[in-house]
């Protein structure tokens, strides 16, 4: 499935042992309401690119990626409904660092 | 790929990991509001163990006057956390903005409280990242010029350039060479290399 983003925000930029991980937002309509996040694992020494698609905590976004031996937590904040009304929570999403080579 | 949701509020802005293996989360408070100015904005710092679970949770306003957003966290040579990031202090219906470098220990102990240069709102910059390795440099970013600085801990200016659209960042690899990375909305990137 194709998708067409519209607008693409950087949010933040760590090296990870050979690469750069780049955390994305992008809008996925004209009217910038529909928001997704990526991170890019940018090898520097080989030019290759990979790509991962956050599909957890969308509504604000993420604004900072830190990455060690063990894990890469993606962090932000999340709209939640809590008690029938919508709040802000801190969101991390984190994955194993042994997946970065399978993005 | 897993993920953890902490109903405290706010917004993450660094994460930093420390000896014992523990991260600490550095975030901001009440930014749901941000549209409607609220003031007054204290710093969050979550504590979290390697197993994502929460651990503690701390907010700091060190200073009432000010808003603070901050925009990274590092443990200083001694162990203790230095955060940097922009404080606004409020005067009727206008505002001012001051960088800021504050060092506290672990348990929120202050021992360096720093509130740089006054700026109007004409000339609005920002410490965005700081760098602790054989040196402490800061990165500063400045809305209006358009332009960046790299200042070291005497404030002394050790690299500078300007800035379009770009996102930039400051890294080390290791205790002399240093990484500047700028990536602009086309998703081009810029890698500079220097060793101080």
């Amino acid at each position: 499935m194709c998708r067409e983003y519209f607008a693409i925000l950087t949010k933040d930029v760590k090296f990870y042992e050979n690469s750069l991980l780049v955390a994305y937002q992008f809008y996925a309509d004209s009217l910038n309401t529909k928001l997704y996040s990526k991170i890019e694992s940018f090898n520097f020494e080989t030019g290759v690119s990979n790509w991962h698609h956050i599909d957890s905590c969308i509504g604000i976004g993420f604004r900072n990626i830190y990455a060690d031996k063990d894990r890469i937590i993606v962090g932000g904040s999340s709209l939640i409904l809590h008690y029938n009304q919508v709040s802000m929570a801190i969101c991390l999403v984190y994955f194993n660092s042994i997946r970065l080579g399978n993005f | 790929m897993d993920y953890r949701l902490f109903r405290d509020g706010g917004e993450i802005h660094e994460i930093e990991r420390d000896i014992s293996g523990n991260y600490f989360a550095l975030g901001s408070v009440n930014r749901a509001d941000r549209f409607f100015e609220t003031r007054n904005y204290p710093i969050s710092i979550i504590k979290f163990d390697q197993n994502m679970k929460k651990i503690d949770f701390d907010t700091m306003s060190y200073n009432r006057k000010y808003s603070y957003f901050p925009n990274d966290l590092v443990f200083s040579s001694d162990g203790d956390l230095i955060l940097i990031g922009t404080a606004r202090e409020y005067e009727g219906i206008s505002s001012q903005t001051l960088p800021f470098v504050i060092k506290t220990d672990l348990n929120g102990v202050v021992s360096t409280k720093e509130l740089s240069k006054k700026q109007t709102q004409e000339h609005q910059c920002s410490l965005i990242n700081t760098i602790v390795s054989d040196q402490t440099l800061y990165l500063e970013k400045c809305q209006d010029t358009k332009s960046f600085e790299i200042i070291d801990i005497q404030g002394r200016k050790v690299l500078n350039g300007d800035l379009k659209s770009q996102s930039i960042s400051l890294h080390s690899l290791n205790k002399t060479m240093y990484f500047l990375a700028l990536i602009d909305d086309h998703r081009n990137k810029k890698i500079y290399k220097f060793v101080f």
